[in-house]
């Protein structure tokens, strides 16, 4: 195998799935079943035979939803926030596995008729996924919770603000959907591109803050997600 | 802050309308001029991968061999970045789905290990600061405990004394009663001895009394 196609560069290309009238992004959907797969093993190892003083992997399953709890609890408060640790965990999950998977794993030497593998998080499909099941959780949260009166939250403080609280609905999932996309994109990129050209050591410090934006977009689009439905489940005097 | 954050995220789509232009214009050009003189081309890939072969083998530095891999690039359909398709409810369902065993398998039943070891610890928590009590409770048992013991062994020595009394006074009174029985039994011997004796003696006395008198007279 070439080392060169390591180092290759293709901005947008996909592997397409099609049937006669739909198609689907082929690297994307290989590399989720991978992160599924991998969360999958590790919950069911981690907590197969869980006990009252941890061992081994229970220690980082615990760990990490103490993690997730905490995130919840901050966000949305103490009362509530229990319900919505399944879901804000498994964004978090999701999108630190995917993005760790992509700066980790050498995906890229798995060839492909078009497209390259990475993180599912570099494919807008996915991030605009869970933006809106973000937008659909928060509406859910706030209407299961206060009934239509949750639509009064538009006209306040003042009745004046009534278009910019609608924009708001919008902002939102577009800014969590491009915010993550964006920044892994861009992260994969630059990789990439230093690859091109400095194959060697130059590329290392990148990589490294490539890790660091990883987990740190997890972090982010998880305690928004918090945010917004703790906002919505807020009461307002 | 949500001010701040959105700011950033428009910068970051503005960097990815950037990175995707960018990206695009070139693969573009590249491919015009690959298209134009396509000859001319191979004999330049050639020449390079032969220079690349000698590079490699004399400092070892493979990679150069990228430049062939950008000109395949650039026969390839051009990219799309922002390209919705099935893919996006297909993640969205997977997603669900993966909610859905995670809270199964791993925060239902971890969170209830959590919270079953936070109530325990807070238990033995409470039970160990409001102790006092308990010492207070313990030293008085002790107290007890000790104080019945001694009473207990008072009673004890007060009834085996008695006993041992009672014992000796019975025995001392028996052997009194033997004693005197005994005595009683000596006594009557000599008292009845004395009499025979008294009795055989008598008409020696007699005898001796005539004598005296018959002497004296």
């Amino acid at each position: 195998m070439n080392l060169a196609t390591i180092a290759s560069l293709s901005v947008g290309q996909h592997l397409y799935w099609r049937t006669e009238s739909v198609a689907v992004h082929g690297e994307t959907l290989i590399t989720s079943w991978f992160i599924l797969g991998v969360l999958g093993i590790v919950s069911i190892l981690g907590n197969g035979n869980l006990k009252s003083i941890p061992e081994g992997l229970q220690n980082v399953t615990e760990f990490a939803l103490e993690f997730v709890r905490d995130i919840a609890k901050t966000q949305i408060g103490e009362e509530e926030h229990k319900e919505w640790v399944p879901f804000i965990g498994t964004i978090f999950l999701f999108i630190f596995v995917s993005n760790w998977s992509g700066a980790l794993l050498p995906w890229r030497v798995l060839e492909l008729p078009n497209g390259e593998l990475g993180a599912p998080t570099n494919d807008i499909n996915t991030t605009a996924a869970l933006a809106l099941l973000t937008s659909i959780a928060y509406f859910y949260a706030g209407i299961s919770k206060k009934g239509i009166s949750y639509f009064k939250r538009y006209v306040e403080p003042a009745p004046f603000l009534l278009p910019i609280n609608v924009l708001e609905d919008f902002t939102k999932p577009l800014s969590l959907c491009f915010r993550l996309f964006g920044n892994i994109l861009a992260d994969e990129l630059v990789v990439g591109v230093l690859l091109l050209l400095v194959p060697l050591l130059v590329p290392v410090p990148l990589m490294l803050l490539g890790l660091f934006t990883s987990a740190i977009q997890a972090l982010v689009f998880a305690t928004l997600a918090g945010a917004y439905i703790g906002e919505s489940l807020e009461d307002h005097h | 802050m949500e001010t701040a954050l959105m700011r950033g995220s428009s910068l970051s789509v503005r960097c990815v309308r950037r990175y995707a232009r960018s990206g695009r214009s070139s693969v573009r050009a590249q491919a015009q001029a690959t298209s134009s003189n396509k000859a001319a081309r191979d004999g330049v890939v050639e020449r390079v991968r032969s220079k690349v072969v000698l590079a490699s083998k004399t400092v070892g530095v493979q990679l150069m061999l990228a430049l062939p891999a950008l000109a395949e690039e650039a026969e390839k359909e051009p990219g799309k970045l922002f390209d919705f398709d099935l893919t996006l409810p297909i993640m969205a369902a997977q997603f669900l789905v993966l909610m859905v065993f995670l809270d199964k398998t791993w925060f239902s039943p971890v969170g209830k290990v959590l919270d079953d070891r936070d109530e325990n610890l807070r238990n033995i928590l409470s039970g160990v600061q409001d102790n006092s009590g308990d010492v207070q409770k313990m030293e008085d048992e002790a107290a007890k405990v000790v104080s019945d013991a001694r009473t207990a062994a008072a009673n004890l020595i007060a009834s085996e004394k008695k006993a041992a009394q009672d014992a000796g006074d019975e025995k001392l009174a028996s052997l009194k009663k033997k004693l005197d029985a005994q005595y009683e039994a000596a006594s009557a011997a000599l008292v009845k001895e004395e009499e025979g004796a008294r009795k055989a003696l008598e008409p020696e006395i007699e005898k001796l009394a005539k004598q005296i008198v018959e002497k004296v007279a």
